[in-house]
């Protein structure tokens, strides 16, 4: 793994809204942000040109193959579609297309009209009950990164399936895992 | 993209991958290139086998057998597999609070019948897998089964085969098996039969054997398949005023619940029309004449699906082929024939109109892995029927009626309808020896079981809190006469009207003023404005009238035209934020019916402007309910959107909201971390603190999709989380609600079967044994059966008990304000659905930052 070439299987490939050969075939039309058919490139693998209606199937699925590469990319806060390395990601959120304001009051466009401002007035009287107290304190604690890694490899329980002698058996890995970079 | 649509392309992978099973498979280009096999790793030879001896199991390895056999699927004949029941998708294993129990406590038993029948198999029952291995290799899977096929003495009458893996209910003498046979070529081929596995009953592939074997003996009782499911064509409901025909039939599936391997059955029907392509053109042509109808009848068909009944397979209509006739010919093998011809041949069907245009379908479908793909079908109107309800038919009060006469069965209708599909099965003598020969069979009685009914929920209203009657479900009465917990006194608001509801926007106006006074709300007299009745003339007037100062608009609208509510609710929404409340103006035209009316517009105006009507007691502090959903129509080529609504206060009573605006038919939603983020810095702003606990509610997953809610959008929500701050770490717990489901739960009531009372959950038996799941039935209905909710908690951090997580649940069932009951989802996810349905239907754009935190899409 001497040369770290953009766009190879192992390397992160440059991120596009749309096909760039698409919006060259047909300039002038207006760019339709709305179709599923839109060809978007998967950002782990330059040879994965994924429809825009399957690309949140496939980087899940593809981000298994790229262990590596998943853990260095991060995902743009206006679209998840949007996976750009670590160190562009602040250049790509200046420049996001799905760039919105957040609320009123962050960005400053738009005021918030008073009118709309109902404050409330009520509070909800104590309960009888109170669910805290019985809650499980074992219970996995939220930590950031950690959880997220048990959710990813969502590993299938163990099931003893083979009863038979050595010589037959399921394979113990599939041949796309054997593969490790 | 459709549920169905994505699994589709899901099995065309698959389909792939089986392109040559028994051919070596191609040695992983990575794998070639970088890394040599580790010793340990034997050569991988076809699939589910491996011949060198292996090493020493790590549990790594374990692991990874059970994940293979998750990805090794078999195939019917022809067939291609989709995932619906999100099998593989071990969510619970994580959540250590629910290892050992998923089920709550509180409540009163009460007796159940399900629609499952449970698998009956000997204990030490076992499925055997074969390998089979053609040398040299054969690459037609129908050349393999037929080659296969010729050794039926060896291998037995019963078998299953998809090309590579063969299943048998017994085991051959040996463990490899060498046959010789010979094709059509007279070239010798070499048959070898491996065993690779004894798979115990709960396997996941013997779950997909299961259903494929069912489906043979569904096939065996006469049924024929309709999409997923299966439907019998010799006992049809005719509706002949509406041309329309049913197809009563079942769904059906097998899967490993709880305890059990169980057959879910529930009944479905098929709406057929009996109107051809044909009979349609003909009388489209005497309607518009011939001079439009080329262009009305393209406008008409095209997108639209038909059944042509010879083969019983549908076709979507992509065009019309103007130019051919039934005289036309095509190529068959390497003769040319005419349409005419051929009909005859094939299905001995006469065409009687020879002049007809032919109808023209994109096959979707790939032909065999390297062929170019098929070309478009050309069929013939005379033989295509048209299938499913127009919108016009949907809105058509009498079609409705009339078809919901046959299709809404009791639950003691639906029982006996289940009871005499199991009493075909057993009497049947061949569908049971294709089940005996499997060693298998079903018990023949519904399954029994035991729920719980949670308590009524006692509902606040300021100072008072009242209980309503559990079994109606409904509090409307209770309400009457009770002031709200808080409303918003209407100074200065609007009425628009037509010249000819003039008189009913004045009798409203007066109804509005009795029925607000006990309800606390304070009205000052509306200015009155009246437009011409024209979509633009209403929109000047909107224009014209409403300024800053307007708090509500009220439109009196004379048809229920969308257009004019589009623009309405696109002006006040997007340009002119003002929340608004269209009313139609036939609801208005029964004098008795108008203090009902009037009541329930004046709580919609109240809550759509930020007022509250009522709380219930939530034993959590600190906690934020997100409700998703998502809202999409492939058909109109619109923008799909994802709606999230968020709780502002304890009591659940203010809710924030905002949408995501996505590319066509995209369900699994991009942009949530922005609409979390914003809803949490608007839950800083009123409370002073951000959550402690977040509860998510999405809503719109369809089957097959979960894994991608997992894994796409829970990290999304964990991420926008992560971003308010590094100490911040709320408790956070994800549950995915799915509204159509095939389960059904009666209740047996006096030795009666009835529907369950609201508030019954079921967390035993029919749950999943791999999910943190549980049903509940919260909404009543009177007609017909009940369908409960399936409530899937995917992510749990909470550790709240299950119990309490249940009745949390049922709990936010009571909070929508539009219904003054319970309903079918949690009120976030009601919410979402609506804010989602007004933007994809009428605004198409993101609505103005203004009204985030009112409920104007109510």
């Amino acid at each position: 793994m001497s040369t770290f070439r953009y766009g190879s299987s192992v390397g992160p490939s440059r991120f596009t809204g749309n096909a760039q050969g698409f919006q060259e075939e047909d300039e002038g039309k207006p760019v339709d942000d709305a179709d599923p058919n839109a060809i978007i490139q998967c950002p782990y693998d330059k040879n994965h040109q994924i429809r825009a209606c399957r690309f949140p199937f496939h980087i899940v699925k593809c981000a298994k193959n790229h262990p590596e590469l998943a853990r260095s990319l991060k995902t743009c806060p206006f679209n998840a579609k949007h996976m750009v390395p670590r160190d562009e990601l602040a250049n790509h959120i200046a420049h996001c297309v799905n760039k919105q304001p957040l609320t009123p009051d962050s960005e400053g466009i738009t005021k918030m009209d008073p009118k709309f401002h109902v404050p409330m007035k009520w509070t909800a009287p104590d309960c009888e009950e109170d669910w805290e107290t019985e809650t499980d304190d074992n219970a996995a604690t939220f930590v950031w990164g950690v959880s997220k890694n048990l959710l990813s490899v969502n590993k299938p329980e163990p099931r003893a399936t083979n009863i038979l002698n050595p010589g037959v058996r399921a394979p113990r890995t599939l041949p796309w895992k054997s593969c490790e970079f | 993209m459709s549920g169905r649509a994505r699994a589709r392309s899901r099995g065309r992978a698959r389909g792939q991958e089986t392109g040559a099973p028994g051919a070596q498979p191609p040695v992983p280009k990575e794998a070639a290139g970088h890394v040599t096999p580790a010793s340990t790793e034997g050569e991988l030879v076809g699939r589910g086998r491996q011949r060198t001896a292996p090493g020493a199991v790590s549990s790594e390895a374990v692991l990874q057998i059970s994940a293979g056999f998750q990805q090794v699927k078999l195939g019917e004949r022809g067939g291609r597999r989709r995932d619906f029941h999100d099998t593989g998708v071990n969510t619970r294993q994580l959540m250590e609070h629910v290892k050992e129990s998923k089920t709550g406590l509180s409540g009163s038993p009460i007796e159940l019948r399900a629609n499952f029948l449970r698998l009956l198999s000997r204990p030490e029952w076992v499925l055997f897998q074969y390998h089979v291995n053609f040398n040299p290799p054969v690459e037609s899977r129908r050349m393999r089964f037929a080659l296969l096929n010729n050794h039926g003495d060896i291998l037995g009458k019963e078998k299953t085969f998809d090309g590579a893996i063969l299943f048998l209910p017994h085991r051959l003498d040996n463990n490899e098996t060498v046959l010789w046979t010979e094709s059509h070529s007279k070239e010798k081929i070499q048959i070898t039969i491996t065993l690779t596995n004894e798979l115990p009953p709960s396997s996941p592939v013997c779950m997909q054997f299961y259903n494929i074997i069912f489906r043979r003996i569904l096939k065996i009782l006469n049924m024929q398949q309709i999409g997923r499911h299966y439907y019998y064509p010799e006992d049809p409901l005719n509706i002949p005023q509406h041309r329309l025909t049913i197809w009563p039939g079942f769904v059906t599936n097998i899967l490993q619940y709880e305890a059990n391997i169980m057959l879910c059955l529930d009944v479905s029907h098929k709406v057929l029309r009996s109107e051809t392509v044909l009979d349609f053109m003909t009388s489209l042509r005497q309607q518009c004449g011939a001079q439009h109808f080329v262009d009305i009848c393209t406008k008409e068909l095209v997108g639209v699906v038909v059944l042509t009944k010879y083969n019983n397979k549908t076709y979507k209509i992509d065009d019309i082929a103007w130019d051919h006739t039934p005289k036309n010919t095509f190529k068959r093998g390497d003769t040319d024939i005419s349409f005419k011809d051929y009909y005859v041949q094939q299905y001995s069907l006469k065409i009687t109109d020879e002049n007809q245009v032919l109808l023209v379908s994109h096959v979707r479908r790939r032909g065999p892995s390297g062929a170019p793909p098929p070309g478009p079908a050309l069929l013939v109107p005379e033989f295509c029927y048209l299938t499913g309800l127009t919108a016009k038919m949907r809105s058509d009060f009498n079609i409705m009626r009339d078809l919901s006469t046959h299709t809404r069965l009791t639950p003691e209708q639906r029982e006996s309808r289940l009871n005499r599909f199991i009493n075909n099965m057993t009497k049947n003598p061949s569908a049971q020896a294709a089940l005996s020969t499997w060693g298998l069979n079903f018990e023949s009685k519904l399954l029994s079981m035991t729920g719980r009914v949670l308590p009524a929920e006692r509902i606040l209203q300021g100072q008072r809190a009242y209980e309503y009657n559990p079994w109606v479900a409904d509090w409307s009465k209770e309400m009457r006469g009770l002031p709200l917990i808080s409303s918003m006194a209407l100074e200065n608001w609007l009425m628009f009207f037509t010249r000819r509801n003039a008189d009913a926007a004045h009798s409203l106006l007066q109804t509005l003023n009795k029925v607000s006074g006990p309800m606390g709300i304070r009205i000052q007299r509306a200015g009155m404005i009246e437009y011409e009745d024209r979509p633009e003339a209403l929109l000047r007037a909107l224009q014209q009238n409403v300024g800053q100062q307007i708090q509500m608009v009220v439109v009196i609208l004379p048809t229920n035209r969308k257009d004019k509510y589009d623009c309405v609710k696109k002006y006040l929404c997007v340009d002119c934020p003002t929340p608004s409340q269209c009313v139609l103006a036939r609801t208005l035209s029964r004098p008795q019916a108008l203090m009902t009316i009037a009541t329930k517009i004046a709580l919609q105006i109240n809550c759509k402007m930020g007022g509250e009507l009522w709380s219930i007691e939530i034993p959590l502090k600190h906690l934020m309910i997100v409700g998703i959903d998502c809202y999409h129509d492939t058909s109109a080529g619109r923008r799909s959107i994802g709606a999230l609504v968020a709780s502002l206060n304890h009591g659940m009573s203010r809710w924030f909201s905002k949408c995501v605006l996505q590319s066509r038919g995209q369900e699994i939603i991009d942009g949530l971390k922005v609409a979390l983020q914003a809803a949490l810095k608007a839950y800083l702003r009123y409370n002073k603190t951000l959550p402690s606990r977040i509860i998510v509610y999405r809503d719109g997953v369809g089957d097959g999709m979960l894994q991608s809610v997992v894994s796409y959008e829970v990290p999304q929500i964990m991420q926008s989380i992560q971003a308010m701050g590094s100490g911040y770490a709320p408790k956070l717990t994800v549950v995915v609600v799915k509204k159509r489901i095939a389960s059904r739960f009666f209740a047996l009531l006096d030795a009666k079967l009835g529907n369950p009372p609201p508030g019954t959950v079921i967390d035993t038996e029919v749950t999943r044994p791999e999910w943190y799941d549980f049903f509940i039935v919260s909404q009543a209905v009177r007609l017909g059966t009940v369908s409960p909710t399936h409530y899937n908690v995917v992510y749990d951090s909470s550790g709240l008990k299950p119990d309490h997580m249940q009745r949390l649940t049922y709990k936010l069932c009571h909070m929508y304000y539009n219904w003054q009951g319970i309903v079918r989802v949690p009120a976030p996810c009601q919410y979402a659905h609506k804010l989602a349905f007004l933007v994809g239907q009428s605004i198409h754009k993101e609505p103005n930052i203004n009204l985030d935190h009112l409920l104007y899409y109510l």
